[in-house]
C-alpha cells in the first residue's frame, strides 16, 4: 500500500515547490505579524487603539496551500500526462495504488507542515504582544483544521481529474467542475425552487441547501463573512470526508487508468458522459425553467427563442467540449452516444421539474395553524456581514419561543406570504407578484426580499422551516414579542462571563456641556475586565427594556452590539467595552455600551481614566 | 520463461495484439519483427504489465505479470520513447530508478556512464539521441533485471552507438543471463544480435524460430543438368521457388546441408552451388511457405 522509496522520491520531486512555499510561508509569517505590531506600537503613541487578530491575520499564507497543493499534484502526479513516464511508473514493480499513496504522503508531508507552521508561527509572534494584539488560538486551531480539510479537498478532486484525463488542461477543467458544478447545480435547483415556493430556503434542502459545509464554496462565496468565523465542526467534517471520498474516487480511478490514455485530454468513457450531460442540464435548465413555471414575462415568439435556442446552445457546447476534450468532432457510434446523452438532460429537465411541482404543492399546502404551533424560533440575517457574531446573537439564535402572540403573528404572515404565493405562476415573476400583493391597499409595506426572516415552527412536535418576508406591521409586533420573551431577555442580558480578551480603544468624543472635544484614554486590560465586572453584574439587574434601548440599532437585537444611539434614548455614553471569546464553539466580539444607564460602571470607568497620566 | 496464451489487446475497435501466443525460454535474446502497427509495442507493454491483456495470460516465470510487483521487479522496460523528466541529469534518473527498483546497481550504473564517456551531471535534455538511448539502456541494466524489454532501441542509431549498446547489452547476457526481448521493424539490425526471431504481423506471432536452425537448414542451390527435367527431379526434397532459365535453375532447399549435397551430387549435375542465405532470405522464404506476402518494411 506504501512505499518508503517512492515516498523519498516524491518528497524529491516537490522539493523545489514545497521549498519555495515554506521559504515564502515563513519570512512573510514572520515579517507581516512584526510589521503589523511595529505599525500599531508607532500609532499608539498618545492614542491607543488595539487590534483583534482574527483567523484571517494569521492564514493568508497557509490559504496559499489550496493553489499550491494542486500545482503538486500536477508536478508529482504529472506522469499521467506523459506518455513515457506513464509506462515508466506502470511498468515499476509496485502496486498502483502504492504509488498513488506515496506520492500523496509525499505532497501532504511538504504541505501540512508548511500550513500549520506558518499560521502557528504567525499566531506566535501576534502573541508575543499581548498589550497590542489579541489572540484566541482555539478558532485559529480549528480554522487550520478546516482549512487542512479544505486543501485535502482540493488535492482529491485535482487527483480524480488528472487520473480521469491525459492533459493539465483538461485537468484544470475538470478540477474546476469536480469542486463548483455540483453546489452550482444545487444552488440552481434552490433558487428555481424559491421563484416557485417562496417560502423555502437553502435550510429546507439540508446538506444540498447548506453551501457552507463546503469550506471551498464557503471560502469564496462567503469570503469576508463565514471565512473569517470560526469553521463550524459540521463544515469542517463535510469538508473532510468529502475529500475522503473523493480520494477513494481518486484511486479507483487511478488504478484502472489505461497507461494510453496520457496525452489525450479525453477523460474516459464514463465521466465523458457526465460532463457532456452536466455541460447540457446546466444550459438548458436555467432557460427551460422560466418558460416552463412562467416566472418570465415572455411572448409566444420570446417563448420559442428561449427554448430553441437553449437547446441549441447546449448541444454547441456539447460539441465545443468534445472538439476540445478529443481534439476532432464526433464520428459514427459517437453521435448516438451524443444523442442519448442529450435525452438523458431533457428526461432530468422533466424530471426536475415534475418533481419541483410536487415538493411545491406539498409545501404550500402544509397545515400551520395557530392551534397545532407549539414554538418558534426566529433567525433574522445577518447584517453585519464580515464581522464576528456577537456574544448575545450566539446565545438568542434558535432559542424557542412559545409566546401566542408571537406564534399568532408568524402564522398571520406566514399565511399572507403563502397566499401571495399561490396567486404566482400567471406569467409574473416572484418580484411581480410580490409588488403586486404587499402594494396592495398600501405601497408602504411593500417589503424586498433582503428583509426575510427564517421561522422554525413546532408543529405537532416536529419542526417545520419557512423563509418568509413579514410587513412591516409583523416585523414590528414579531419584535415586541421577543423583547417580551425571558428567554430572549435572558440572551442579552448575561453577558458572558470569561471572556479571553478586553480592550478598549482611546478615544476623542465631544463633551455635551462644553461641545469641545475631550480625550478619554483607553485602559489597560486589567482595569478594563475590573469595568466589565461591574457591568455585568448591574446589567443582570437592569430591566431588560432598559439595556436593549441602550443596546439596540434601529430596532434590530441580532444585529445591534453598537450604542451608536445612546443619546437619543436619554443616556450618556462614556466609552464602550469590546471583548472577544467562544461560546458554544464559536468565537464572538461584542461591543458593551458604558451608559449612565449602568451608572456604577461609568463611575468606575471614569475615576480609572481621572488617574491615568496624560498620554 | 515468458508465455503468452492466447493474449488479445484492443484499442477501441481496433485489436493491436490477437489470439498471441509465444514461448521465451530464460536466458535467450528474442527478436520481434515486425511492420509498425504489428503490435511489437503493444505486446512488450504487455508483459512488462503496462497493459492489462483483454483477454489471455501471460505469465513471466508462472506468475501473471499485471499488477504483480514481485514480478514486475524482475522486469526493465526499455521503450521506443524513452521517459526523462524535463531537465533531469542522469544522476537525478540513477535516484529515481534507485527509488523504483529496489536492485538497483550504482556502481555498475556509475561505471558504465564513465565508460561510455557519458556526463551524469548534464542534464539529458542537451543529449543527442544516441546519447539518451544509451544513457536509459545503463539505466535499465542497472537495475540488474531477469528479463529486459528493448522497443526499437537500436532503430535511427549510427552504427557506432548501435554497437556500443549491443555490446552492453551482450556482455550482461553474458554475465548474468538475461532474457532479452528486442523489437525492430529492420531484420538486419536484430541478425546478429537474437538467438530466436520471431514475426509479428496483424497482432499475431506468424513465424518463431532458432535464429541457427534458420541460418544453417536453408540454402540456396543454382544447378544445371545436361538433359531437360523440371522440378519433378528434386520430389523428395523440400523445396521453394523453384526457378529455372535454359538449363540453369535455382531453389531454395531445406534440410541438412551436407545430406542435400550428396543427394544432389549423386544426380550427377553438371553445375552445383549451394550458397547461405542471408536471414532476410531466410524469412521471406519461411513466411511464403507459411502463405503470407512479406511486408517489404520488415526488410526495410
Amino acid at each position: 500500500m506504501f512505499n518508503f522509496s517512492l515516498y523519498k522520491a516524491g518528497l524529491r520531486k516537490a522539493m523545489p515547490i514545497g521549498l519555495t512555499y515554506a521559504i515564502l510561508a515563513t519570512v512573510l509569517s514572520t515579517g507581516l505579524p512584526l510589521l503589523h505590531i511595529s505599525s500599531i506600537a508607532n500609532s499608539q503613541i498618545g492614542f491607543r487603539v488595539y487590534a483583534p487578530i482574527g483567523w484571517s491575520d494569521v492564514s493568508i499564507f497557509a490559504h496559499l496551500a489550496l493553489g499550491v497543493a494542486p500545482l503538486m499534484c500536477l508536478h508529482l502526479f504529472g506522469f499521467l500526462h506523459d506518455r513515457a513516464g506513464s509506462d515508466f511508473f506502470h511498468a515499476a514493480p509496485h502496486k498502483r495504488e502504492s504509488i498513488f499513496l506515496s506520492k500523496l504522503t509525499a505532497i501532504l508531508t511538504w504541505i501540512v507542515p508548511i500550513i500549520w507552521g506558518s499560521t502557528l508561527l504567525s499566531s506566535a509572534i501576534f502573541s508575543t504582544s499581548p498589550h497590542i494584539s489579541m489572540i484566541n488560538m482555539y478558532p485559529i486551531l480549528r480554522n487550520l483544521v478546516g482549512l487542512t480539510a479544505a486543501v485535502l479537498l482540493v488535492m482529491a478532486a485535482t487527483l480524480i481529474a488528472m487520473a480521469s484525463t491525459g492533459t493539465t488542461f483538461s485537468t484544470i477543467m475538470l478540477t474546476a467542475m469536480i469542486l463548483f458544478v455540483p453546489r452550482a447545480l444545487f444552488a440552481l435547483v434552490i433558487l428555481f425552487f424559491s421563484e416557485i415556493v417562496w417560502v423555502v430556503s437553502g435550510v429546507n434542502f439540508g446538506i444540498f441547501g447548506n453551501h457552507s459545509l463546503n469550506i471551498i464554496i464557503s471560502s469564496l462565496v462567503d469570503h469576508g463573512g463565514n471565512s473569517w468565523q470560526t469553521q463550524p465542526w459540521p463544515s469542517i467534517l463535510y469538508t473532510a470526508t468529502l475529500a475522503l471520498l473523493y480520494f477513494g474516487g481518486a484511486l479507483f480511478i487511478f488504478k484502472r487508468r489505461r497507461s494510453e490514455q496520457a496525452g489525450f485530454a479525453g477523460a474516459n468513457p464514463v465521466s465523458q458522459s457526465i460532463i457532456r450531460i452536466v455541460i447540457a442540464f446546466a444550459i438548458t435548465a436555467p432557460f427551460l425553467f422560466p418558460v416552463i413555471f412562467g416566472t418570465w414575462n415572455m411572448t409566444g415568439a420570446e417563448t420559442i427563442a428561449t427554448v430553441v435556442g437553449s437547446i441549441g446552445g447546449a448541444i454547441f457546447a456539447v460539441l465545443v467540449y468534445e472538439a476540445i476534450s478529443l481534439r476532432r468532432f464526433p464520428k459514427g457510434r459517437e453521435w448516438r452516444g451524443l444523442a442519448i446523452g442529450l435525452a438523458v438532460v431533457a428526461l432530468l429537465n422533466v424530471g426536475s421539474m415534475g418533481a419541483m411541482t410536487i415538493s411545491r404543492n406539498i409545501i404550500l399546502d402544509r397545515n400551520i395553524t395557530t392551534e397545532n404551533v407549539t414554538a418558534v424560533s426566529v433567525r433574522f440575517p445577518n447584517q453585519r456581514w464580515g464581522h464576528l457574531p456577537s456574544y448575545s446573537e450566539l446565545q438568542a439564535v434558535d432559542i424557542s419561543l412559545t409566546d401566542s402572540e408571537l406564534i399568532a403573528v408568524l402564522v398571520a404572515s406566514l399565511d399572507e406570504y403563502t397566499a401571495a404565493n399561490r396567486i404566482g405562476n400567471r406569467g409574473r415573476s416572484w418580484h411581480e407578484n410580490l409588488r403586486s400583493h404587499y402594494r396592495y391597499g398600501n405601497e408602504s409595506r411593500y417589503r424586498w426580499r433582503g428583509n426575510d426572516v427564517l421561522v422554525t415552527f413546532t408543529v405537532d412536535g416536529r419542526d417545520v422551516q419557512r423563509r418568509l418576508v413579514p410587513i412591516t406591521a409583523h416585523r414590528n409586533s414579531i419584535h415586541d414579542s421577543m423583547a417580551r420573551s425571558e428567554e430572549f431577555q435572558n440572551a442579552y442580558l448575561n453577558l458572558p462571563a470569561n471572556p479571553e480578551h478586553f480592550w478598549m480603544n482611546s478615544e476623542w468624543r465631544w463633551c455635551d456641556e462644553s461641545e469641545e472635544q475631550i480625550f478619554l484614554p483607553a485602559l489597560e486590560s486589567s482595569q478594563i475586565r475590573e469595568v466589565y465586572e461591574i457591568l455585568r453584574e448591574e446589567v443582570r439587574g437592569l430591566p431588560a427594556s432598559v439595556w436593549l434601548s441602550v443596546y439596540r440599532v434601529d430596532g434590530w437585537w441580532c444585529c445591534c452590539d453598537f450604542a451608536a444611539n445612546s443619546y437619543q434614548q436619554g443616556f450618556v455614553h462614556y466609552g464602550v467595552i469590546r471583548a472577544r471569546g467562544m461560546s458554544s464553539g464559536r468565537e464572538y466580539e461584542s461591543a458593551f455600551p458604558i451608559t449612565s444607564a449602568t451608572p456604577r460602571a461609568a463611575a468606575r470607568l471614569n475615576e480609572l481614566r481621572a488617574a491615568m497620566p496624560a498620554e | 520463461m515468458i508465455v503468452a496464451q492466447n493474449v488479445t489487446k484492443t484499442f477501441g475497435t481496433k485489436a493491436a495484439v490477437k489470439d498471441m501466443n509465444c514461448t521465451i525460454p530464460k536466458g535467450c535474446i528474442y527478436g520481434l519483427i515486425g511492420s509498425n502497427g504489428a503490435g511489437k509495442s503493444t505486446f512488450l507493454r504487455l508483459i512488462t504489465g503496462i497493459y492489462r491483456p483483454d483477454n489471455g495470460e501471460i505469465t513471466v516465470d508462472g506468475q501473471p505479470v499485471y499488477e504483480n510487483p514481485k514480478t514486475k521487479a524482475k522486469i526493465t522496460f526499455v521503450p521506443d520513447d524513452l521517459y526523462f523528466p524535463g531537465g533531469a541529469s542522469m544522476n537525478r534518473m540513477a535516484d529515481l530508478y534507485a527509488n523504483v527498483y529496489a536492485k538497483f546497481d550504482r556502481a555498475y550504473f556509475t561505471t558504465m556512464a564513465s565508460r561510455l564517456h557519458l556526463d551524469p551531471k548534464k542534464p539529458t535534455g542537451g543529449f543527442s539521441k544516441g546519447m539518451r538511448r544509451q544513457a536509459a539502456t545503463i539505466l535499465a541494466l542497472a537495475t540488474r533485471p531477469d528479463y529486459i524489454f528493448f522497443d526499437e532501441t537500436f532503430d535511427g542509431l549510427d552504427p557506432v552507438v548501435r554497437n556500443m549498446v549491443k555490446n552492453l547489452i551482450a556482455e550482461d547476457v553474458i554475465e548474468r543471463q538475461t532474457t532479452v526481448i528486442l523489437t525492430s521493424h529492420s531484420l538486419r539490425e536484430l541478425e546478429d544480435t537474437c538467438d530466436q526471431l520471431a514475426l509479428l504481423h496483424m497482432g499475431g506471432v506468424v513465424f518463431e524460430s532458432d535464429v541457427q536452425d534458420l541460418q544453417t537448414t536453408s540454402f540456396k542451390v543454382q544447378i544445371a543438368f545436361s538433359d531437360e527435367y523440371d522440378s519433378t527431379r528434386f520430389e523428395d526434397m523440400e523445396l521453394r521457388d523453384f526457378n529455372k532459365r535454359g538449363s540453369v535453375s535455382t531453389f531454395i532447399v531445406r534440410g541438412d546441408r551436407e545430406q542435400m549435397g550428396s543427394k544432389l551430387r549423386a544426380m550427377n549435375p553438371v553445375l552445383l552451388d549451394i550458397l547461405p542465405l542471408s536471414l532476410e532470405e531466410v524469412f521471406i522464404h519461411e513466411m511464403q511457405a507459411l502463405g503470407y506476402a512479406f511486408d517489404l518494411e520488415v526488410t526495410e
